[in-house]
């Protein structure tokens, strides 16, 4: 297993290199530089030149990129960030985290509502509960991210003031959560999270929850829950241990593949909400080609998804006897 | 003979009036349009230490009987009197309890051991559950049976899916066997098996019943494997049950059409006993929208104009029931009444 | 009860549009005043040289009224400041809360001319190339060493360091050297004559060499000095949050005395309509910018005042000069003709803007009032662009000539709303005299390229009118190549204007120049200007002795104060 994941890890080292390595050159080939951001008539070319040159960004592109990969490879260091006058390090350890925050929740919701809803919809298969979550799922699932977020915000963050319940946007007060007790910080913390959480974890809840009622009901019929039954177990232990292990499993999987599009997800949420993470670095990077943050920031997409797969197969792994990971 | 239990045993199972109905949901709503009658008022008895064999077509509800005895499924309709109690109205948990005396085991040993557990969790949840012994005792049970079915119980600790399908059927055997029940449901187990194995698996069976004077009711579709391990052979045709008689008789003196069709498909052993071979024409007609009369007259060689609408009532002859209008007239002269 | 109040504070909104009063200092908002306030547009004097007593007095007044302590004011922000080193700041979130942590040696008055800051006076020389200031002994880094004449000539070295990459340093390219008289003296010594020396001496915040002196030029873009700064100004650093906020504290120790609020916080907001429902829900006090179309909805809020400032920047439709379609001067009148300017400023602004006639706005010294015009007439458009020869002679509603259809393609920048929505407009108004467009929409980035290659037809853009009178980067021929003269407008006589008029000393002389400069714009019509902007801008009413100008909605921030009973925080 140890093997494994160290072999699987070495596989995907050529892959981020593959990956970064196209990045460097789509992003320069895209139009126009970091420099753009300095763009006003207040500002002399002469400026922008020594800004350029300061970068090394008036240097041929091979030599920009022999330069970057060396500073990745040898040092672990991935540049300054011109649009932010910091080390891209910097910036993504600030961010991250609470990417990762917020996508965890998003991920605890996920998967509490949709494996939640799903058992109940399966148990209780056909029922108007069944039905209605059905219709609910699918209006979930196919609602835009940043269309519900908007709808939430102006539904409970101060577009209609009888239900203004959340705030609109950022991480906490940035007031009063400093003089807050620790039990005030965390649901100051929790009311600030909610919405953007819920947003990033509701569609993928709705389609766990089908796929779990699904599953389900495929694992119900299956002789070996009747037998189960037949050993005297109660419904409540046939249907837990029995039934929901087993079903578990491709939601594993799923969860696993799905992690990346969790974090892509993030991208949207947190533009609507404030959310100061991965997101709102990775657009900022995209349109001020901010070069290195870019980079940075799909190098971390591309090991999500390398970890996403290599989670969702250590996980199959270790839950179903029959996949031996060699 | 008879068609009771035999005398000198007493009745361990009454199955009475049995139906079994599923609802057929269609639309948005789900609404229920028509039932399934996939079993459909059967009544009959197994005895302590009996093996009752099931035969027909697949389709025809064995399967459902099966699990409506074991009340896996809820009956429609009907009683089903194990040791004198019915196990229709029974609470759950006395139910449950109960199962410590009559067991299933699967007609698919893939699908019917849990991927998940081992052998050994898989044989032993039961005994945990029933409260038998401590942790110690209950290993000590597990590998006891293990090899009493013939499994190696130094892989108690396998999974499933390391062994193979006879192995497998073992293990489902010793998952049946291991609370010491009085009564075993066997639904087909040897018809997913190689044929190098089947015997293998019936001689176990048969072993184990005498051993432990065990009551079977053993599920099967095709006549050969059920004649060689049962006491009495049940025929069913789409939810009925056409024809009941002791094993011997049965073969020696098929009365019903039916089940004279499906002795003609069975390999006959002997090459100089010669047998007018019956084909059937046409499919089995849907469980959904069952024939009029009798159900069988949509193929029936015999069939008579009263046989489309007239169920054919039961013509007991020593034991030896049958249902079938032509068969009643033969045997009793008197023509079919309405 | 409330439904009165909000009709007569309407209904005094729209009055004060028509009467335009102007807000008095130290006369804020009270319970019964109104609430929405035009700010008056004071007379430049930018280029002038003497304090301005009267603005100063008002200053020192505002400085000593009687008030509290106390309370916190949230400002909206879209954008994450980049640096709070003014040497490395880009980001405009950067420069106003450098405008809170550092001094610079001058201090604009709302009329653009400079009042006593870090420098309590200043002269020049007799032949007027070297300008000394005689600073203030009493300023303090934020980390309690003094501020002395050596962090000016520090900075000053900083600015001009081609290393670094300080976005202005344009303006110090006459200034030759800057001399350390003594601890509290310095002198600024010019290349040259010309009106704005004071202004470009003074431009950029002054820097604690103590602190910046250890960062080699190379790395002053990624020095920590750029996420934690340590000033000299009213409000000292306190912590930045990237993407969610800078906060900023009264300085106990500031020379003029400590700043009523005790903080300040830039809320980074992700973007206007959240603002807008934040500043409506009380999450933030104050938002600058604000689209017009939210105007209404935010006046109603009872504790909202709304504060408009004339418009610093404007939108134009500039014709690529090098284009055949648009190098007939008739062709782009008529253009100009046919569109309807009014109905845009109407319906994408809800009335916030003017049309200008020229690129010189009303705020500034030198502008024009009597510009050569050409308003919306249809008619008028056809017929000129028929004199030039534009026809519709196969009767198919377009125009042509040659054989060749007008028709063109209209090019703007993605995320500006306004913008995107005038070309649709734009569209139909050109359909109206004959000429097909098409609009096309591109990512900032592949905008300004392709604006840069000069690889368009038309564009609409827009600019924001700098402090200094100067049309070199974006009209003189010399800017065409590699500055803003995006439309290659080239015109010796306009050159020839504008070089002189830089360097006029004669106020009177330089405004007839640029007069005549803004005519020939207007005349020959490179741009068609399309509308200059209001500045909304609403605070929370608790706040006193708000006090918005031309120059800035936070030309007296530092003086903001909450009486201690409507203290919120
Ligand atoms: N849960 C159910 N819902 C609806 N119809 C069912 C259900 N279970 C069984 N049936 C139907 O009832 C009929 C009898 O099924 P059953 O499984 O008892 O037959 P079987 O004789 O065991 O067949 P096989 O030999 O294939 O196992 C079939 O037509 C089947 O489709
Ligand atoms: S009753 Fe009629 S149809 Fe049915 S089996 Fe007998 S003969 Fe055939
Ligand atoms: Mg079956």
């Amino acid at each position: 297993m140890h093997t494994y994941i160290i072999r699987r890890i070495l596989i995907s080292i050529p892959l981020l290199f593959g990956l970064l390595t196209i990045n460097f050159f789509l992003i320069h080939a895209a139009p126009g530089d970091p420099t753009d951001i300095f763009y006003n008539p207040d500002m002399d070319p002469e400026a922008r030149e020594n800004i350029r040159r300061i970068y090394g960004l008036d240097q041929p592109l091979g030599v920009q990129y022999l330069k970057y990969i060396q500073g990745v490879v040898l040092k672990f260091e991935f540049g300054y960030s011109i649009a932010k006058k910091r080390p891209v390090k910097d910036e993504i350890l600030e961010a991250l985290p609470n990417t990762i925050q917020l996508s965890a929740l998003a991920l605890l919701l996920e998967l509490s509502l949709g494996i939640g809803i799903g058992i109940l919809a399966a148990v209780k298969q056909q029922s108007t509960f069944d039905n209605a979550t059905r219709v609910t799922a699918l209006t979930f699932y196919s609602m835009p991210s940043f269309y519900l977020g908007l709808v939430l915000l102006f539904l409970f963050a101060g577009g209609v003031s009888a239900t203004h319940w959340f705030p609109a946007s950022g991480m906490v007060d940035i007031v009063r959560h400093e003089s807050m007790s620790t039990l005030g910080r965390l649901g100051d913390r929790a009311i600030h999270i909610f919405l953007p959480s819920l947003t990033l974890g509701i569609g993928a809840a709705a389609g766990i929850s089908r796929y779990m009622r699904g599953e389900l009901l495929e694992v119900i019929r299956q002789d070996y829950m009747r037998t189960a039954r037949a050993k005297g177990l109660t419904e409540r232990v046939v249907v837990f241990k029995h039934g929901l292990r087993n079903a578990l499993m491709p939601i594993i999987t799923i969860m696993g593949l799905s992690l990346p599009f969790l974090f892509s997800g993030a991208v949207i949420v947190e533009q609507v909400f404030g959310w100061p993470g991965m997101g709102r670095v990775a657009v900022d990077a995209a349109f001020q080609r901010d070069y290195s943050m870019f980079l940075a920031v799909n190098l971390i997409f591309g090991a999500m998804v390398v970890v996403g797969n290599l989670v969702a197969d250590i996980l199959y792994a270790m839950v179903d006897p029959r996949v031996r990971l060699s | 003979m008879s068609t009771e239990a035999s005398k000198n045993s007493e009745v361990l199972l009454r199955v009475e009036h049995l139906k079994n109905y599923f609802p057929v949901r269609q639309g948005l709503l789900s609404r229920v349009t028509a039932y399934v009658k996939a079993v459909d008022d059967i009544s009959f008895e197994i005895g302590v230490g009996e093996t009752l064999g099931l035969v027909g077509e697949s389709g025809c509800g064995k399967t459902t009987v099966g699990h409506s005895v074991l009340r896996l499924i809820n009956p429609t309709e009907g009683t089903v009197l194990f040791q004198g109690k019915d196990l229709t109205h029974l609470p759950a948990a006395e139910l449950r309890a109960m199962r410590q005396d009559m067991q299933i085991i699967f007609q698919d040993p893939f699908s019917s051991l849990n991927p998940r557990m081992t052998v050994g969790a898989i044989i032993g949840e039961a005994l945990a559950i029933h409260g038998r012994g401590d942790r110690k005792e209950r290993a000590e049970m597990v590998r006891d049976t293990m090899q009493k079915c013939g499994l190696d119980p130094a892989y108690i600790n396998r999974f499933p899916h390391e062994f193979s399908g006879g192995q497998r059927q073992r293990i489902g055997i010793a998952r049946a066997l291991v609370l010491s029940p009085k009564f075993i449901v066997c639904d087909e187990p040897v018809s997913a098996l190689d044929v190098s194995i089947q015997s293998q698996i019936i001689n176990l069976l048969v072993e184990l019943k005498e051993r432990y004077n065990l009551a079977y009711l053993f599920i099967a579709h095709d006549l050969s494997v059920v004649q060689y391990i049962s006491d009495r052979v049940a025929v069913m045709y789409l939810g009925k049950i056409v024809e009941l008689a002791d094993s011997t008789e049965l073969y020696r003196n098929p009365l019903h059409p039916y089940t004279q069709a499906l002795l003609s498909a069975v390999p006959v052993p002997d090459p100089t006993r010669r047998k007018q071979r019956t084909l059937l024409p046409g499919d089995v007609p849907s469980p959904l929208n069952p024939p009029s009369g009798c159900r069988f007259h949509t193929r029936c060689p015999l069939a008579i104009d009263i046989c489309k609408k007239v169920e054919p009532r039961e013509l007991d002859v020593e034991g030896h029931k049958v249902w079938c209008h032509v068969v009643e007239e033969q045997i009793t002269g008197s023509p079919p009444s309405s | 009860m409330n439904r009165i109040v909000r009709i007569t504070s309407l209904g005094l909104f729209f009055t004060s549009l028509s009467c335009s009063p102007s807000s008095t200092p130290g006369d804020s908002p009270s319970d019964s005043a109104q609430r929405v306030i035009e700010v008056e547009a004071r007379p430049d004097r930018g280029r002038s040289e003497e304090h301005n007593l009267e603005f100063e007095a008002r200053w020192n007044e505002l400085y000593n009224t009687p008030h509290d302590n106390g309370d916190t004011l949230v400002i909206g922000t879209i954008g994450d400041a980049d640096s709070l080193n003014d040497l490395t700041s880009a980001a405009i979130t950067g420069s106003n809360v450098i405008g809170l942590l550092f001094l610079s040696l001058t201090r604009t008055n709302p009329d653009f001319s400079h009042a006593p800051s870090l420098a309590e006076s200043w002269q020049f020389s007799e032949d007027h190339l070297e300008l000394t200031f005689h600073l203030r002994d009493d300023v303090f880094w934020h980390d309690g060493v003094k501020t002395t004449a050596h962090d000016v000539k520090f900075t000053f070295e900083k600015q001009i360091s081609p290393n670094i990459g300080w976005a202005t340093i344009k303006w110090k390219q006459f200034i030759k050297e800057c001399v350390v008289v003594d601890d509290y003296t310095v002198k600024f010594i010019f290349e040259r004559l010309y009106p704005y020396q004071l202004m470009d001496a003074v431009v950029g915040a002054v820097l604690p060499k103590h602190i910046l002196e250890k960062v080699p030029d190379e790395e002053m873009v990624s020095t920590d000095f750029n996420r934690n700064p340590v000033g000299n100004g009213p409000y000292r650093f306190k912590e930045w949050k990237a993407q969610q906020y800078i906060e900023v504290e009264a300085n106990e120790n500031y020379f003029a005395g400590r700043p009523p609020l005790d903080r300040i916080i830039f809320k980074v907001v992700p973007d206007q309509e959240n603002l807008a429902l934040q500043l409506k829900s009380g999450e933030i006090d104050f938002m600058d910018g604000v689209p017009p179309r939210f105007f209404e909805e935010l006046a109603r809020q009872e504790n909202l005042v709304a504060y408009i400032a004339p418009g610093r920047s404007y939108s134009y439709l500039g014709w690529n000069l090098l284009n055949p379609l648009f190098q007939s001067k008739k062709v782009r009148q008529a253009l100009t003709m046919a569109i309807n300017r009014q109905e845009i400023i109407d319906s994408l602004l809800f009335e916030f803007g003017e049309i200008p006639k020229g690129p010189v706005l009303p705020i500034i010294w030198a502008h024009h009032p009597n510009l050569p015009d050409f308003p919306y007439d249809p008619e008028k458009a056809r017929q000129y662009l028929a004199e030039e020869g534009w026809k519709d002679s196969d009767g198919d509603g377009w125009l042509d000539k040659d054989g060749q259809r007008f028709s063109f393609t209209v090019k703007t920048n993605k995320g500006n709303q306004i913008r995107e929505d005038i070309l649709i407009l734009v569209q139909d108004m050109f359909k109206e005299v004959g000429i097909a467009v098409r609009p096309n929409i591109l990512e900032w980035t592949v905008f300004i390229g392709d604006m840069d290659k000069k690889d368009f037809e038309a564009a609409v853009a827009g600019w924001s009118v700098g402090l200094k009178m100067d049309m070199t980067t974006i009209w003189h021929s010399d800017s065409i190549n590699d500055k803003f003269n995006f439309v290659s407008y080239s015109n010796p006589e306009f050159d020839r204007l504008n070089d002189a008029a830089i360097f006029e000393m004669d106020s009177e002389k330089a405004k007839q120049m640029w007069w005549r400069a803004q005519e020939m714009i207007a005349e020959d019509q490179p741009y068609t200007f399309l509308y200059s902007p209001k500045d909304i801008n609403f605070v929370h009413r608790r706040f006193q002795n708000v006090q918005m100008e031309t120059v800035g909605w936070n030309y007296n921030l530092e003086q903001w104060w909450v009486p201690k009973d409507k203290q919120k925080y």
